[in-house]
């Protein structure tokens, strides 16, 4: 029974020219958006940038650090000594920019008169004051010395890990890193996917005539399987795309992909988290979708439980920087959380041994908890076609 | 006749409002039972909690002599009056679909499937989605998805709403179909007039207990007035035996106290009046209900 409804689930997702539609559309826009992204900010770079001047544009430049090296000053830059007459100039637009060196540089900053154009260029020139001073000290090196400055350094690193020698070479990331992404995919889609369902059978008046038939876990979990066939159709649809992206535009990875490590205890520990996560994200789902009226309202209210799923995204600096500092360790257990953050710890450390053990028990009891609720709620919503369960019913025996 | 559903002591009340209280009857294999009552009365709460689907309060709801579970859908088909299809499905998947539900294998459950579009005129929407069909044909559907699995006993949630008059006609007939091959049928209405066409025992809701429940015939002649209609080409008065109104098909005789319709013949006789015909009237269901739920 329960795989006659996963196949129902599967290929009522499946065929709908929608799925194909996201799931094509998702690299592609996130490839257009950083392609925009990308050119914007260059773009912007180049028009911040100062290189040379114009004929009719003049900076002046007074230095009274003695830092200054007059001989790097390109042409339409000219050496000033009085401030106050320099500052007038600008004010009458007689000049484009006055920059001025203080004796006691660095301590005291360097003060830059320039007109106002919009807020993100009136800092135009602070970079160019900058190059003018480091320039200046890097022309007293010699030819090796600023050789050295400016060629990329080369480093070979050896870490230590309690008393071992570890690798922790980019290549090593890629497989837990692969799970993060997946995670992401599976939250997004599959709680969209799961959300719809149960509301569309009860917004179409379906849900009596299956009840009649079933009981609510058979449905449920035959939702959960033909719902999670469809993720994984939809990652291996990605993961697809993305190697026949990289052979068609010959994307060169900063990687060696065969020195990526299989590590089968890896995978198994993300699929396991990974797959505990979803069932966490789907009960609720399911719990959500039964409990209000429509799909419309139940969408605004699930997006509380995919945020709270996700939001370590936003913290993931904290959470790489110090993987077994307080604030990921705490995450690591939080109802909902705590998946994506174990995930990202996975990526960059080992997880102690009693903390994996600690947080799957988080996850397993997370699994029993909203699945306890997802049938109560179905039992008490799924007839409720006009108005939502109340809160306090879902602990009322 | 052995009896399929038997229902004892039931109660159910939501919050403070009482719904359904003390609640007693049952339904015996191979008859049409019509379970009537206003709207809001408690009839699918009573069915809901029969299968189910709710709990109830208090009281013993059988169904072939047990508490109802999933196992027994292979032998009931349920048409629940909130009712609805998978819009993006096709009509021979829909109806696949359930009978797999109900334990019916694919290849049995697509030529049954067949078999019924053909009953019902809809063969060539076959590989329509539901959405495409109208209302009555979407209707048709919901009740094949009901009937499928060709179950004993039938549990219809008022089957006609949203029906026009010849798809109601359809289901009526199907109804009497499927009641000449033997199934137990079960069904609610607020309509009658439905009630009248086909139910052999009725059960009359009326604020959550049963006011009348028996035989069609029985409960009819209990509230039987001896109203009898008589055409003449004379004019026809009240006397001292019965009042007199008339209407465009004739005369109707109330009697002022309970007499038999002979009483009122002799005395149409003794006061010379020629009869050209002399039908007594047994009330409608109609009438019953209303002078039930006043």
């Amino acid at each position: 029974m329960i795989w006659i409804i996963a196949k129902r689930e599967y290929f009522s997702v499946v065929k709908k020219k929608s799925f194909w539609l996201s799931t094509l559309l998702f690299p592609i826009m996130i490839g257009v958006i950083s392609f925009i992204s990308g050119y914007s900010s260059s773009q912007a770079e180049k028009l911040f940038e100062l290189k040379e001047l114009d004929n009719n544009q003049q900076i002046l430049v007074q230095d009274n650090s003695g830092i200054l090296n007059p001989e790097i000053l390109p042409q339409g830059f000219i050496l000033v000594d009085d401030k106050e007459n320099s500052i007038e100039k600008i004010r009458n637009g007689e000049s484009t920019a006055f920059i001025y060196f203080p004796k006691d540089l660095p301590e005291s900053p360097t003060e830059i008169y320039s007109e106002y154009i919009s807020p993100l260029r009136s800092d135009s020139y602070n970079m160019f004051a900058e190059n003018l001073i480091k320039n200046s000290i890097i022309s007293t090196l010699s030819e090796k010395q600023v050789q050295t400055l400016s060629s990329q350094m080369q480093f070979q690193v050896t870490n230590f890990q309690d008393g071992e020698m570890v690798d922790k070479s980019l290549e090593t990331f890629i497989i837990p890193g692969i799970g993060v992404a997946i995670f992401f995919v599976l939250v997004t889609f599959g709680a969209s996917y799961m959300i719809s369902s149960v509301s569309e059978e009860k917004e179409s008046r379906m849900i009596e005539i299956i009840l009649s038939s079933l009981r609510p876990r058979t449905l449920i979990l035959g939702k959960l399987l033909g719902l999670l066939g469809v993720v994984i159709t939809q990652v291996i649809l990605l993961i697809i795309m993305a190697i026949l992206s990289l052979q068609i535009f010959n994307v060169v990875l900063p990687i060696n992909i065969s020195q990526i490590q299989i590590d089968l205890s890896t995978i198994i520990l993300t699929t396991i988290y990974i797959f505990l996560a979803f069932i966490v994200i789907a009960n609720s789902m399911v719990g959500v979708g039964a409990a209000l009226p429509t799909l419309k309202e139940a969408q605004g209210f699930s997006s509380i439980f995919i945020m709270l799923s996700i939001f370590p995204i936003y913290l993931v600096t904290f959470i790489l920087a110090d993987p077994d500092g307080t604030l990921a360790v705490v995450l690591s257990h939080m109802p909902l959380s705590g998946a994506f953050t174990i995930l990202f710890r996975n990526v960059v450390g080992n997880i102690k041994t009693i903390e994996i053990f600690t947080t799957l028990g988080s996850l397993i009891l997370q699994v029993l908890v909203s699945y306890y609720f997802a049938i109560k709620a179905f039992e008490l919503g799924a007839l409720k076609f006009n108005d939502s369960i109340s809160f306090k019913s879902l602990f009322q025996r | 006749m052995s009896s399929i559903i038997n229902i004892k002591n039931f109660s159910k009340s939501f919050g403070n409002k009482t719904v359904i209280k003390d609640l007693s009857f049952e339904v015996k294999e191979g008859e049409v039972f019509a379970f009537l009552g206003a709207n809001g009365s408690g009839k699918t709460t009573t069915i809901r909690a029969l299968l189910n689907i709710y709990t109830s309060d208090n009281g013993e709801l059988k169904i072939f002599g047990e508490d109802y579970t999933p196992d027994l859908s292979n032998k009931i088909g349920y048409l629940p009056e909130e009712r609805g299809l998978y819009l993006n499905m096709t009509v021979i998947d829909t109806l696949v679909y359930f009978a797999q539900l109900k334990g019916i294998k694919k290849e049995d459950a697509l030529e049954r499937s067949k078999d019924f579009l053909k009953l019902v005129g809809l063969e060539s929407k076959e590989k329509s989605v539901i959405k495409s069909l109208s209302s009555g044909q979407q209707q048709k559907i919901q009740l094949g998805v009901s009937i499928i699995h060709d179950p004993k006993l039938l549990i219809l949630d008022e089957p006609t709403k949203g029906l026009d008059p010849v798809n109601r006609n359809l289901l009526m007939n199907i109804i009497k179909e499927k009641n000449r091959l033997g199934k137990t049928i079960i069904f609610s209405t607020h309509i009658m007039e439905e009630a009248e066409k086909v139910a052999d025992r009725v059960l009359i809701l009326s604020q959550g207990r049963a006011a009348e429940y028996g035989k069609l015939g029985e409960i009819k002649e209990k509230y039987n007035e001896g109203k009898i209609l008589v055409r003449s080409e004379q004019k026809i008065d009240s006397n001292d035996v019965y009042l007199v109104k008339e209407t465009s098909s004739g005369y109707i005789l109330k009697p002022k106290k309970k007499v038999k319709p002979e009483t009122i013949l002799k005395q149409l006789v003794k006061d010379n009046i020629k009869v050209s015909s002399f039908t007594p009237l047994l009330p409608k269901l109609d009438d019953i209900f209303i002078k039930i739920t006043k």
